[in-house]
């Protein structure tokens, strides 16, 4: 079996990189290094033999201008050409934080192509406030993205995860079932707390037009084991990243 | 140079404008280019170059020059780099818009009035001359608000009649800082005289200190010698825990004065030994009651003010906050306290610091402004309404992507030993910092160096300026490359500003001019101990005889009660799970429980101890009771009670006032009392004092209290069950005595309307039920567990049912009708109720005889106190969840 590389990819602010870090080098065969901004400069040829960027959550830049908006700008600015080539071979995830920055920079859903103008966005939630809660999620996920359970029970944590956009953007992504991951409520309607911010479609995470790239709100990085979890029970976190993982030993590498 | 405002709206939502003021050479083109491509959402949002007009029920608000404002920092740097930007303003205009006159413009007519005009700083010798009267001496330190007391102003006056010339300006300010209350604690250290007859030599050597002995607990690493204390996790690696006050800045703006609070005190572990690496964090808050206030910021703002500053900088930094506390009394309207504790995990090999003559003294991040000067001597003077207007140098507004920076250069720069010593800038800014560190050997430093956040700054505003997110290391010459290309990297300014010397003089330089040079013996040992006398009287505590008759009406009358309200909604707005190690969540749950190794089973818990209720009238007993809820908690979530450090944060109100600093006297006995009894050591601790206010010459102190932190040794994290009922069919047993009275309760609190006495404290009862506890944990025959505290057994029981559809049976009739409502309502210390199988009783038994089956876990939602009292916890959760109450 080939080795996975993974890059996590951080830059001021972003915060939730160790953990990140921690769960996916507990799986063997996979190698994880962790670059800022201002290093990837300096080592652009790691892209090369990179398989997965890994974009983790945090308030990148603070959030200021809006979520994920100046890592975005920097991303577009100085890796734009790189990216796309990476894009040939690799895939990304991005997390939170990350989820905000791919979609800032054009990257999800790309409807028109990588890094076109944004056509989506995560807005305040509706209850305006940040807020960590653990939610329930129906997973709807392409299998090059791994053979995935149906539901999830992980957490998320944000101020701006209501996913936004147009009519016509919303039926395309809908059509194209890019809509891979949403909000869930087994025993009724998907009300606030179980769409926790008021997403349209309760959309909770979405993959590109190529499916390359992954974005997600909920963190799987803090439901790792089962004591991390807030029923004690549940270690769906471990369960979506070994079923990512999973889908890149199939793939050729 | 152009001044253009744009101002940015939602598509579908124009009741909220964001706006942004630019100076820029650039043309319209050029920036309504730039703005369409960098500053606006294309999705939800439209823009306006140029100013709309301001609706009559709208406010407009900015920060005003001068004051720092991280979000148009970032921004700015971000734009610059980019583009030819050259400043930045940030505001807002909505009809909630918060607007404090002390750090906020309202409505500015003219946009050029939100930049600071440019300022110049012409060096001048400042010579001051003390060769003056006993009066002008006090006019002279009040002037300049120094603080300093005659004593110590005739102690200067002599020290530099014998070096034959007169003190620089900045020395006397390094005086001022060193010597203020806040870097020094000279009242709580002082010779005290207690009620004419006790003798301390130093208060707190002879209490709080005694409790850690050296030797005694060889799994405490630090004790008062460092910015934190560190006690052992395993062989390789210890904990920082640290808790600070931030009253007065917090009393006149809360957001910023509670977010410089958590920023403060995690510099404090980030500079703890060789560097410690933040993990987790703690607030508490004491607010006055919901009344309307002309004088002080109204309670219900204060409170959302302080949340959402701990909020925004905690969760920025990537730091949990997991535990902490909402107290609301009528005791802290003029005088809100605000603690911030913060926890950290520091590698053995990191815990001592080096000072080694003629290393670097290099500055890292922030750059340094006119902000927060004289903060240090300011939290030694009292309030009053002029300060909402007039303190404004004192708040700052908290940088923390800069804070977060750092503190990623602090973990790789500690893990690569490219420093010998660390230390954070607090108050008093550079002066503390190294006057304090460089105390062994002396220093230059050139003050010139400093990167300022503008121009104008004398030397003696960049020696003692507060502004936030700085920190000093000492390092070596030959490691000065290898930090610079670090700092670069993780976008962190690192600039020399010093060399450390051999010879114990501390000598600042600028432009070429000494304008100061200061022994560190005087600065340090040159003044005599303070002797104060205080005294204390027990006072007679109106015990109450209205007896509860109506249970269920005093039960929602306390579940109603904001101390009792739950405060989860809080919780929820502080990322307590980033990092991943929150175990046990600070949701219903006695404290937390973290990982430190995310791998292991090991964890640490946390937990606070306090009610202001008890210590009113009874300080000593008031901080016995804290000391054991901090302790029960630790028990509750798993911790081992052998392994439990604490911490002590006394605030109060004037040494100088023989009363008030006589309660202080009584709550360090208090602490020594409980603590030596049950082997916690404290571990690290800071006094808050000059807690006043003046209300038009009436003069109004905060009652004098402790919040006592604890911090305890988790071996198996799987001993941590939370207080949630998990199934019906089980017994809950209490642990715990059995007769207290109401006075001592909230209950009886609420009654007597502000009578109350603190509950007896027995130490043998506290360690013994806290071994059983643990060694049941340990067998794993308890599922859930909580402790008796505010409200008592009653409260207690739905704290344990809240969220989980359960209910619990209270057999009733086994209890004396007589003395049900004290029962219910009372809060005996040391006392415990948890959830065991009906089977596993026989486990119990083989432990103690001491407990009480008090009732039966029900699926049908339902506390059963009495044949008629049947409460839906539904109905509970409706009155607990009243966020109104709160604000």
């Amino acid at each position: 079996m080939n080795k996975i590389h993974v890059l996590i990819l951080t830059a001021p602010g972003i915060n939730c990189d160790e953990e990140t870090l921690f769960a996916f080098s507990t799986f063997r065969h996979v190698s994880v290094d962790k670059l800022n901004l201002n290093q990837l400069k300096k080592r652009k040829s790691t892209l090369k033999i990179t398989n997965l960027i890994i974009i983790p959550g945090g308030f990148s830049y603070g959030d200021y201008i809006y979520a994920g908006k100046i890592f975005a700008t920097h991303l577009k600015k100085d890796f734009k050409k790189e990216i796309i080539d990476f894009l040939n071979h690799g895939r990304i995830i991005g997390i939170c934080n990350g989820f905000q920055i791919l979609v800032s920079s054009g990257l999800l859903p790309a409807l028109n192509g990588y890094f076109s103008e944004q056509e989506v966005s995560l807005e305040q939630n509706n209850s305006k406030r940040f807020e960590d809660r653990w939610v329930k999620l129906k997973t709807n996920i392409p299998l090059s993205w791994g053979k995935h359970d149906k539901e999830y029970y992980l957490p998320v944590a944000h101020a701006e995860g209501k996913f936004y956009t147009n009519q016509k953007t919303i039926t395309e992504i809908l059509k194209r079932r890019l809509n891979v991951l949403s909000y869930f409520n087994p025993e009724g309607p998907v009300s606030y707390p179980f769409n926790p911010n008021g997403s349209l479609e309760n959309i909770a995470g979405i993959i590109d037009k190529n499916h390359r790239i992954f974005g997600l709100m909920p963190h799987p990085e803090r439901a790792f084991r089962k004591e991390l979890s807030i029923d004690r029970n549940s270690f769906d976190g471990y369960k979506f990243i070994k079923n990512i993982l999973e889908s890149f030993n199939k793939e050729d590498m | 140079m152009n001044i253009v405002r744009v101002e940015i709206y939602k598509k579908h939502n124009k009741d909220s404008v964001k706006i942004y003021v630019f100076k820029t050479s650039l043309g319209f083109n050029e920036l309504d280019e730039i703005v369409k491509r960098e500053i606006v959402n294309p999705v939800s949002e439209e823009y306006y170059i140029g100013r709309s007009n301001v609706r009559e029920s709208e406010k407009e608000v900015f920060y005003k020059p001068g004051m720092s404002d991280p979000e148009a920092e970032w921004i700015l740097e971000f734009l610059r780099e980019i583009y030819g930007i050259d400043d930045l303003r940030i505001g807002q205009r909505s009809k909630d818009a918060v607007y404090n006159p002390l750090v906020h413009i309202l409505n500015p007519h003219d946009d050029s009035m939100l930049f600071l005009s440019s300022m110049n700083y012409e060096f001048k010798d400042t010579f001051i001359n003390l060769n003056v009267g006993v009066d002008k001496l006090e006019e002279m330190s009040i002037k300049n608000t120094w603080h300093l007391s005659l004593e110590e102003m005739k102690a200067i006056k002599k020290h530099y009649k014998k070096k034959a010339r007169r003190p620089t300006l900045i020395e006397m300010e390094t005086f001022a800082q060193t010597f203020s209350e806040h870097c020094k604690h000279k009242s709580m250290t002082a010779r005290i005289i207690h009620n004419g007859k006790e003798v301390f030599e130093n208060l707190l050597k002879e209490t709080i200190f005694k409790t850690y002995e050296k030797g005694r607990y060889p799994w405490v690493w630090l004790a008062f010698s460092d910015n934190a204390g560190v006690v052992e996790f395993d062989s390789s690696v210890g904990i920082a825990v640290k808790v600070e006050t931030h009253n007065h800045p917090s009393a006149l703006m809360p957001y910023g004065g509670a977010a410089t609070g958590i920023g403060g005190v995690i510099r404090d572990i980030l500079g703890t030994g060789k560097g410690a690496k933040p993990i987790a964090s703690i607030d508490v808050f004491l607010v006055g009651d919901f009344i309307d206030s002309k004088e002080v910021i109204p309670p219900r703002a204060l409170l959302k003010g302080l949340m959402e500053g701990v909020r925004d900088y905690g969760n920025r930094m990537g730091i949990p906050t997991v535990a902490g506390g909402v107290y609301v009394d009528r005791d802290f309207l003029y005088n809100p306290l605000v603690f911030a504790g913060s926890i950290g995990i520091i590698e053995k090999k990191n815990i001592k610091k080096h000072i080694k003559a003629f290393d670097d003294i290099i500055l890292l991040g922030a750059k340094t402004g006119i902000d927060g000067i004289h903060g240090a001597t300011f939290s030694s003077a009292s309030l009053s309404h002029v300060s909402r207007e007039k303190d404004f140098g004192a708040v700052q507004i908290g940088n923390p992507i800069e804070e977060k920076v750092v503190r990623d250069f602090i973990v790789e720069a500690s893990e690569r030993e490219l420093y010998n010593a660390i230390t954070d800038c607090g108050a008093g800014g550079l002066s503390s910092a190294i006057g304090e560190l460089a105390e062994s050997k002396g220093a230059d430093v050139y003050l010139d160096r400093v990167p300022l956040k503008y121009s104008g700054l004398s030397p003696e505003e960049i020696w003692i300026s507060e502004s936030q997110e700085r920190m000093v290391i000492f390092a070596s010459p030959s490691k000065r490359e290898e930090i610079f290309e670090l700092a670069k990297e993780v976008n962190v300014n690192a600039v020399v500003i010093g060399k450390l010397r051999d010879d114990r003089k501390l000598i600042l330089h600028y432009n070429n001019h000494v304008v100061g040079k200061l022994d560190m013996d005087f600065l340090h040992n040159g003044m005599d101990k303070l002797t104060l006398t205080s005294e204390y009287v027990l006072p007679e505590i109106n015990i109450i005889n209205e007896k509860v008759d109506e249970i269920e009406k005093d039960f929602f009358r306390l579940l109603s009660h904001p101390m009792i309200l739950n405060k989860s909604r809080i919780v929820r707005e502080y990322d307590h799970e980033v990092q991943a190690r929150t175990v046990t969540k600070p949701l219903g749950n006695d404290g937390a429980v973290m990982l430190i190794d995310r791998k292991s089973n090991k964890g640490i818990a946390i937990s606070t101890g306090l009610n202001p209720i008890y210590y009113k009238f009874d300080p000593y007993g008031g901080a016995m009771a804290s000391v054991d809820e901090a302790y029960r908690n630790l028990v509750c979530l798993g911790a081992n009670p052998q392994r439990i450090a604490l911490l002590d944060n006394f605030a109060g109100g004037r040494p100088t006032n023989k009363k008030e600093l006589g309660a202080l006297v009584e709550i360090a006995k208090g602490l020594y009392k409980a603590s030596s009894t049950l082997k916690t050591p404290f571990v690290s601790g800071k006094d808050s004092l000059y807690n006043v206010f003046n209300l038009k010459g009436e003069i109004i102190s905060v009652p004098a209290l402790a919040l006592i932190t604890g911090i305890g040794f988790v071996e198996d994290i799987a001993y941590s069950k939370g207080a949630k009922v998990k199934n019906h069919g089980n017994f809950i047993v209490y642990l715990g005595k059995t007769q207290e009275l109401l006075s001592s309760s909230l209950i009886g609190y609420i009654k007597s309307s502000g009578s109350s006495a603190a509950p007896a404290f027995d130490g043998n009862v506290a360690l013994s039920h806290a071994n059983i506890v643990h060694t049941l944990l340990k067998e794993g025959i308890i599922h859930s567990i909580h402790d008796v505290s505010e409200g008592g057994l009653a409260v207690a029981l739905v704290e344990m049912l809240t969220g989980t559809g359960f209910g619990i049976n209270v057999f009733y009739d086994t209890f004396s009708e007589e003395t049900y409502a004290d029962r219910l309502f009372s809060e005996p210390l040391s006392s415990y109720i948890f959830e065991v199988k009906k089977d596993d009783i026989d486990v119990l038994k083989k432990y103690t005889n001491e407990f009480e089956i008090i009732g039966e876990t029900t699926d049908n939602g339902l506390l059963e106190l009495s044949s008629d009292v049947r409460i839906e916890i539904k109905e509970a959760e409706r009155v607990l969840n009243q966020w109104e109450l709160l604000w």
